[in-house]
């Protein structure tokens, strides 16, 4: 080893410095990791934005990697269909079966609807539109429940927009970058979401407290809930479309409601942001749209069952 | 002379395999398996890489290295910002620091010593957590990480034990 004594010589003149800038260096970084924190509680948006720019560096990496997983899963869950195909033929059939009256009745309703609002003339919800998303990073931890998504700002994603899956509401957007954004599940302690009970038509703010029931909040105490209502978003504070399938009441204990959420989590992969706003007003069939899982395009749907 | 540099060179790739191998977990770690509590992960595995590394190669994970490790849980948890850069700072200094005791011992001290300054570290979490949010953390979610964690640590450890080889200047 022929550079074994330059090596030496570098040591021992870098020896006693070391251990002091060590220390002092220990030291810095702990009081910058607490001034962070700090930051975090006094400047939460400014740390936010940074936090934004940070993720944007790595959501391209992460989409990379995160396409071979999710090949993985599809190869996984095409092999778990092969083998239920027969029982699940079997469900399917009598699906149909209970389907095909449904489709009747809405039928009916639909046409009822129009023919009740061009009587009334009632104000319009505004049309929702998609925009479509990936989830790249199923994030979170301890503190947080996040997701994040390979969509954002280019894309027409707004903080604050509702994200649903085919099967109901997984929570908001909370971070945008240019091209990614961070999903805050409806499950997560600082997600708020305005609902209403959908029979008693009691309203509710469901809050999430990091476990995987969601909480009922705020519901009159005279409330008449049973488990097994289906909860919907309400649509007040104008920042969720009304009606968008949320979960249904799992327990109530001691005066508190919970809610298992209709999303599965563990199918979390792809998802639509909602843009929802002051948009030019379209009729009911938008928000029958929004329900589904609209790949995009703000364009009507006209209920063609 | 050319052999030298490309020497430094390689040397230097080598003394940073510890740092990119915890990106890469921690990377690994956050993708959407969609398995419940995966989110669990990120943390877990850069709490297992930053203890080994600071243990068995210490001046291949300095403070540093724990602290940027910790900023790219935070950023990619969307938690407390510094959070996990404290606590990731702080096992480095704990682990680092009782070489003597833990390092160059049998497996089970090293894993015992896992179980220890990561349940300081669960401990510390909460703590700061709590402070930050101003409300008592529910602390069921970082027990059960902790029991993953200390599970999980043989397996990890014997992972990085693996590539410890590698990290030697040739």
């Amino acid at each position: 080893m022929a550079k074994g004594p330059r090596l030496s010589t570098l040591a021992k003149v870098a020896a006693p410095a070391r251990g002091a800038a060590q220390r002092f260096g220990f030291g810095l970084l702990v009081a910058a990791a607490l001034a962070l924190l700090v930051l975090g509680k006094t400047h939460g948006d400014a740390v936010r934005q940074l936090r934004v720019l940070a993720v944007e560096a790595i959501a391209p990496v992460l989409e990379v990697l995160s396409a071979p997983v999710i090949s993985a899963r599809h190869a996984l869950s095409e092999i778990e269909y092969f083998w239920q195909t027969n029982r699940e033929n079997q469900a399917l059939r009598e699906q149909v079966t209970r389907l095909a009256k449904w489709q009747t009745i809405a039928r009916n309703l639909v046409q009822e609807n129009a023919n009740l609002r061009a009587l009334l003339n009632p104000a319009h919800d505004p049309a929702p539109m998609f925009i479509s998303a990936r989830v790249i990073g199923d994030t979170g931890g301890l503190f947080v429940q996040s997701a994040l998504l390979n969509a954002g700002r280019r894309d027409g994603v707004e903080a604050g927009q509702a994200v649903t899956t085919a099967l109901g509401l997984a929570g908001r957007v909370v971070e945008v970058g240019q091209r990614s954004s961070r999903l805050l599940l409806l499950t997560d302690l600082n997600s708020r979401v305005p609902v209403v009970v959908e029979h008693s038509r009691h309203r509710a703010v469901l809050a999430g407290d990091n476990s995987i029931r969601p909480r009922l909040t705020f519901l009159p105490a005279n409330a008449k809930v049973n488990p097994g209502d289906r909860v919907v978003t309400s649509g007040h504070a104008g920042v969720f479309p009304p009606g968008l399938p949320v979960g249904i009441i799992s327990s109530i204990a001691d005066g508190e409601a919970r809610i298992q959420p209709l999303v599965d989590w563990a199918r979390l992969e792809f998802v639509t942001v909602l843009r929802y706003r002051a948009l030019p007003a379209g009729d009911l069939a938008h928000k029958g749209a929004a329900l589904g899982s609209g790949r995009q395009s703000p364009r009507p749907v006209t209920p063609g069952l | 002379m050319d052999a030298r540099l490309s020497n430094k060179v390689a040397d230097f790739c080598r003394s940073g395999i510890p740092f990119a191998v915890s990106v890469l977990l921690i990377l690994a770690a956050v993708l959407p398996y969609g398995l419940p509590k995966s989110s669990l992960a990120a943390p877990v595995l850069a709490l297992i890489s930053v203890y080994y590394w600071s243990l068995f190669r210490p001046e291949l994970m300095p403070a540093g290295a724990a602290f940027l490790l910790g900023l790219l849980v935070d950023v990619l948890s969307g938690g407390p910002p510094g959070l996990n850069a404290l606590v990731l700072i702080l096992v480095h200094w704990a682990a680092s620091g009782q070489r003597r005791a833990l390092a160059g011992k049998s497996f089970a001290v090293g894993w015992l010593g896992y179980l220890l300054i990561a349940g300081g570290a669960a401990i510390l979490n909460w703590l700061v957590a709590s402070v930050f949010h101003v409300t008592v953390i529910e602390s069921v979610p970082l027990l059960v990480s902790h029991a993953i964690g200390t599970a999980a640590y043989p397996l990890v450890a014997i992972f990085l034990a693996r590539l410890q080889p590698l990290t030697r200047p040739a």
